[in-house]
């Protein structure tokens, strides 16, 4: 025969939403009826069996596809802001650049890459309060940033430090409008005259610096505590028991220095179903990378290592190819989802070749902080 | 360190609406995980799931200036979360069944593969079971069971009486629990079901 009793309470009891009074009610009745202890403890079992399908991890495109859009909708939707930004963009770039050939005479050189060699990726927006600061911040001159991912040096391109106005750059977006084009390639939209000059393939306009590519490899290498030799592109793995914390740790110290996380641009170290890392991204000065890592190090059970885009990436092929060889010939039925992902990563840019590598103007205007990719993953199981 | 050391969303949304879209990109990267969960249980399609949650993200971003911040962020984005589920639904989708063992990302074990795969399909059977509820206790169940909201979260985010949120949660759990034992006798190999036709 089915008990009458209030089933709502023995759910709200269940769920610890109850006031100390139904507690007392439901806990006498309990006491005496089957039918409802039952249901308890069905509650208990039901919660058991749907553990499994807790937590599952968004992939990472559904914010990349987001900010995508959410950068074109303030392009669309505030073209004033957007004008406006790209000329004071324009304007500040013109006076930089008059500045970089002033100083074509001295000892050293670098190397200036053209228009048509960079990628037309779509315009960010810049703060004109930002440009002027960063116009009067020299403190970095003569340190630059290395193989870092394309998304830097548009930045660079702009000298904004910021980086409030600006969009992650989408690996497929068209290119945009004219105007926009040239505060993307770092320089004011050229008059009639001057694009053959400017865009001849290939042309390069060298300057001379004390500052060769070599120098600033060797730089960031010293920044992230590896061999001079070899260039680098920070990542930096954050490796720990307890995600949560050490994320709230990151967005903890971001906010102290007014920093902002953002979605990594690109799936730049693939995104298959087993490697599922999670790429971020976060501007900090060589100062700020030493102090987050110390910082999360602090953390309990949480480790910290520097590395470089293609060790990511070779541990991840590695990773993959155990796990397929773990599970021999079932293997493939998981790769069907992988499948679609691992099809991306071989379109990804590689951050090596990207076009956006021969920065010339970032070179003499760079923005002391450098892009860093943080790898957020749990401890290696234990087996 | 304290939950106050951080950027409230309350900050990061007052930012994005002023068209600060990295403060946006920080709340996508926060809640999504949350929401995906959510939607993914919800429809029960890992592809379904990933571009219903993008859409809902980009019309929260599009309807920020009618975010009230009466509620928090994230009880507003279930809504439109859910909303959108039901929309995508009804114009169609992709037109595909939830599959008995769904095919979402899910977190990296260390387990033998023989287990692997039983957890796989004791995933897809609760999925299943899950997918065969009626859409307000499939969404109840998923924000008390999965994502442990409290009676009074769920009691906005479904727009429903704090009362009514009792009652159709244990309703929910028993019809839950109803579905299941129902699949998983199917399943036992001794069952009719799972028992190979022999012949035509």
């Amino acid at each position: 025969m089915a008990c009458g009793f209030d089933k709502g309470l023995i759910a709200a009891h269940y769920d610890g939403e109850i006031t100390p009074a139904e507690r007392l009610l439901v806990d006498r009745h309990l006491a005496t009826c089957s039918e409802c202890a039952a249901d308890l403890s069905a509650m208990r079992e039901l919660s058991a069996s749907l553990k499994p399908l807790k937590g599952a991890a968004a992939p990472m495109s559904i914010a990349e596809g987001v900010m995508r859009e959410v950068g074109s909708a303030r392009r669309v939707h505030r073209p004033w802001v957007s004008w406006g930004l790209s000329a004071a963009a324009a304007v500040f770039l013109a006076v930089g650049t008059v500045y970089m050939l002033d100083r074509s005479g001295s000892p050293g050189r670098h190397e200036l890459v053209t228009a048509s060699e960079r990628r037309t990726s779509p315009a960010p927006s810049a703060k004109p309060s930002a440009l002027k600061e960063e116009n009067s911040r020299d403190l970095y001159q003569g340190k630059k940033a290395l193989d870092i991912p394309a998304e830097e040096s548009r930045r660079d391109a702009l000298g904004d430090k910021d980086h409030a106005e600006i969009p992650p750059a989408p690996p497929s977006m068209p290119p945009p409008p004219a105007a926009d084009r040239g505060a993307a390639d770092g320089k004011p939209a050229p008059p009639a005259a001057e694009p053959e000059k400017r865009q001849e393939e290939g042309r390069r306009v060298e300057l001379t610096d004390k500052i060769t590519p070599e120098k600033k490899r060797d730089e960031a290498a010293t920044a992230l505590g590896k061999d001079k030799k070899k260039p680098v592109t920070p990542v930096l793995r954050v490796t720990s028991a307890d995600q949560t914390a050490a994320r709230a740790e990151v967005e903890a110290f971001l906010k102290e220095r007014k920093l902002m996380l953002r979605p990594a641009g690109e799936p730049l170290l693939g995104r298959s179903r087993e490697a599922r890392y999670r790429y971020l991204q976060v501007e900090l000065s060589e100062e700020e990378l030493k102090a987050l890592q110390e910082r999360l190090t602090g953390l309990k059970g949480t480790e910290v290592t520097a590395g470089s885009f293609e060790e990511e990436k070779k541990r991840v092929a590695e990773e993959e190819a155990k796990r397929k060889n773990a599970l021999g010939p079932r293997a493939g039925e998981d790769d069907k989802v992988a499948g679609k992902a691992e099809s991306e990563e071989k379109e990804a840019p590689k951050p090596e070749t990207s076009p956006d590598q021969g920065r010339g103007m970032a070179l003499a205007d760079a923005p002391k902080r450098k892009t860093i990719i943080l790898v957020f993953e749990p401890p290696p199981a234990k087996k | 360190m304290s939950p106050s050391d951080l950027p409230a969303d309350r900050e990061l949304v007052d930012r994005a609406r002023r068209g600060d879209g990295d403060a946006f990109g920080l709340l996508v990267v926060r809640h999504q995980d949350r929401i995906y969960t959510a939607v993914l249980r919800f429809c029960g399609d890992a592809e379904d799931a990933r571009d219903i949650v993008q859409r809902a993200f980009l019309n929260a971003w599009r309807r920020l200036e009618s975010f009230k911040g009466d509620a928090a962020f994230s009880t507003w984005m279930y809504r439109i979360a859910f909303n959108e589920s039901v929309s995508f639904r009804r114009e169609g989708g992709r037109r595909r069944l939830a599959p008995l063992t769904e095919s979402a990302p899910e977190p990296a074990d260390d387990r033998r593969p023989g287990d692997r795969l039983d957890s796989a399909e004791a995933r897809g059977q609760v999925q299943q079971a899950l997918s065969l509820l009626d859409p307000d206790e499939r969404k109840i169940i998923i924000l008390k069971e999965l994502d442990g909201r409290s009676y009074d979260e769920i009691a906005e985010i479904m727009e429903i009486p704090k009362g009514t949120v009792r009652s159709r949660l244990f309703r929910a759990r028993e019809v839950l629990r109803d579905k299941l034992r129902i699949i998983l006798k199917k399943a036992e190999p001794g069952s009719v079901e799972s028992r190979p036709r022999v012949g035509g």
